[in-house]
């Protein structure tokens, strides 16, 4: 089995949740991914693996920002048109919809930074590899962390307390 | 020790402090309430921003397509249609000549006018073909080539041509280039036999039409009277072909006849090698120089004309040695033998 093989073997499923959390569309993901491991097998010598891939990932999702707006804004397009031939879905369905789309809204309300290691740390990332990836201080990778932390989840039981209101009001 | 930062609470909750860090972090936590409270809070963040990250990964059924940039593939590139396009006409172009071919070199013995019409009609459709076209027809560069190629490769055939068809088959009154390459064509077994193998009355009865139209149009051009002017002294070199082997100078006289000199070793293997062997830029020149014997047969004719043919044709040939070179000299034109004679002998009036 040769290296990138195993690279892939030992990460692929870790850089694609990563990437998937981070873009919100798995075959963009996976493409980005593999792209990372393309990458990967011009790469002669890689010292700390997972740092290096996920900080590959990374910019490899930086790069395509501008599609990524564009790709957004398509989304929200259609969303806005799925709305029109909304079907009622199960209860728990719609429940874990809603949540996946506010949390969806939280985790973009964050600064990039402090997005990504928030999602690497998620994926298991130790500070030294999250600080490697995201060119920063070992040392400042708490406090990145620990705002990220707070800020997701403040924004996120702003969402639900908004939500809470809507239904409150929607039920009245 | 000092109220330890939210971050590093967070990074003693993640196990990222070293070992001496951790224990007194957690020695103070033990005793300080506001700390207590500060580590509480961050586990209480971990775990909320671990589930809001998971539920990331909830896809709903009915996930919303993303439409993605269409990957160009290979064949959508403008290159490949280009050539597809061009491929597409090459192709087309071949499947309409094709039957023409066929169908102009159908020359079925005892139907020679049939034959001599077609030709005649090929002769015809030559944009520059005129009244002159009868004595000094013009040769397109495209049907040159498409000749020497359907000459250079000859399809299969299940039966080699007829004797007399490339006998028959030559036409009358068509330029020795024509000659040249019908003769080329059929001796080398080309399609013709095989296309004289199928019902060749059926064949025919097709191109009756435009047969009757074409051998019309051979009439006008054999009517026009035929001014063989006798070479006039001034010999005027159009093009001049040099090959390994053989050296051809066309010369044109006044009178607006083209002849060709064609010398070469004594020894030298004339074959037809060297004529379907010629250079493209020689054919080119020969065509754009309209010579009516630029693609004559520059070594002796082969067997398969006649003689009797050559005579009804007006190409004449003569041949001589140069004792002094050991080099044999052919000319070769559209005029009688003895004004071949009377350049030959202006020829060897101006070498000297």
């Amino acid at each position: 089995m040769s290296d990138v093989d195993r690279l892939f073997r030992t990460y692929n499923e870790q850089l694609v949740r990563y990437l998937t959390r981070r873009l919100g569309d798995r075959d963009w993901a996976e493409e980005v991914a593999q792209e990372t491991f393309v990458r990967a097998l011009r790469q002669e010598t890689i010292v700390n693996e997972r740092a290096w891939l996920f900080a590959v990932a990374t910019n490899l999702v930086r790069d395509e920002a501008r599609k990524d707006a564009r790709r957004r804004r398509h989304l929200s397009l259609l969303a806005e048109q799925e709305k029109d031939n909304y079907v009622e879905p199960e209860q728990t369905a719609m429940e874990r919809a809603q949540e996946t789309a506010m949390a969806r809204k939280a985790i973009d309300a964050l600064a990039e930074r402090d997005r990504l290691a928030l999602l690497m740390r998620e994926e298991g990332l130790d500070y030294s590899e999250i600080a490697e990836a995201l060119e920063l201080s070992p040392g400042s990778v708490g406090t990145t962390l620990s705002r990220a932390r707070r800020r997701l989840v403040e924004s996120y039981e702003e969402l639900q307390r908004d939500r809470e209101a809507r239904e409150k009001n929607a039920a009245s | 020790m000092q109220h330890p930062d939210e971050g590093m609470i967070h990074t003693w909750l993640d196990g990222e402090l070293s070992q001496e860090e951790a224990t007194a972090l957690e020695a103070h936590v033990a005793e300080c309430d506001h700390c207590k409270a500060a580590v509480a809070e961050a586990r209480g963040f971990i775990a909320a921003s671990s589930r809001i990250v998971g539920a990331l990964d909830n896809v709903p059924g009915n996930v919303i397509p993303i439409a993605k940039p269409a990957k160009r593939m290979w064949y959508s590139s403008p290159q490949f249609r280009a050539a597809a396009a061009v491929l597409i006409v090459a192709g087309a172009s071949f499947l309409v000549m094709k039957p023409v071919t066929q169908k102009s070199t159908l020359a079925v013995p005892g139907r020679a006018e049939a034959n001599e019409a077609a030709s005649a009609q090929r002769a015809m459709s030559v944009p520059e073909s005129s009244v002159s076209a009868a004595h000094a027809p013009v040769q397109s560069p495209v049907v040159a080539d498409q000749a020497m190629k359907r000459a250079q490769t000859p399809e299969p055939s299940p039966a080699p041509p007829p004797k007399e068809f490339s006998t028959r088959s030559a036409p009358i009154s068509l330029p020795a280039a024509k000659v040249t390459n019908e003769e080329d064509f059929a001796g080398k077994g080309v399609k013709g036999g095989s296309a004289m193998g199928v019902d060749s009355a059926a064949v025919m009865g097709k191109v009756a039409g435009v047969a009757a139209v074409a051998a019309k149009a051979a009439d006008a051009i054999r009517s026009q009277p035929r001014t063989f002017a006798a070479a006039e002294p001034e010999l005027k070199v159009v093009h001049v072909d040099s090959s390994a082997l053989m050296k051809r100078t066309i010369y044109q006289s006044l009178s607006g006849k083209q002849v060709v000199l064609s010398e070469e070793p004594a020894n030298a293997a004339l074959s037809e090698v060297m004529i379907t062997g010629a250079s493209t830029q020689s054919r080119k020149a020969a065509a754009q120089s309209a010579p009516t014997a630029a693609n004559a047969p520059v070594a002796p004719a082969p067997a398969a004309v006649a003689p009797s043919v050559r005579n009804e044709i007006a190409v004449h040939s003569i041949t001589w040695m140069d004792p002094a070179t050991r080099r044999r000299y052919t000319l070769t034109g559209p005029v009688s033998v003895e004004e071949l004679e009377g350049i030959k002998a202006r020829l060897l009036k101006t070498r000297q």
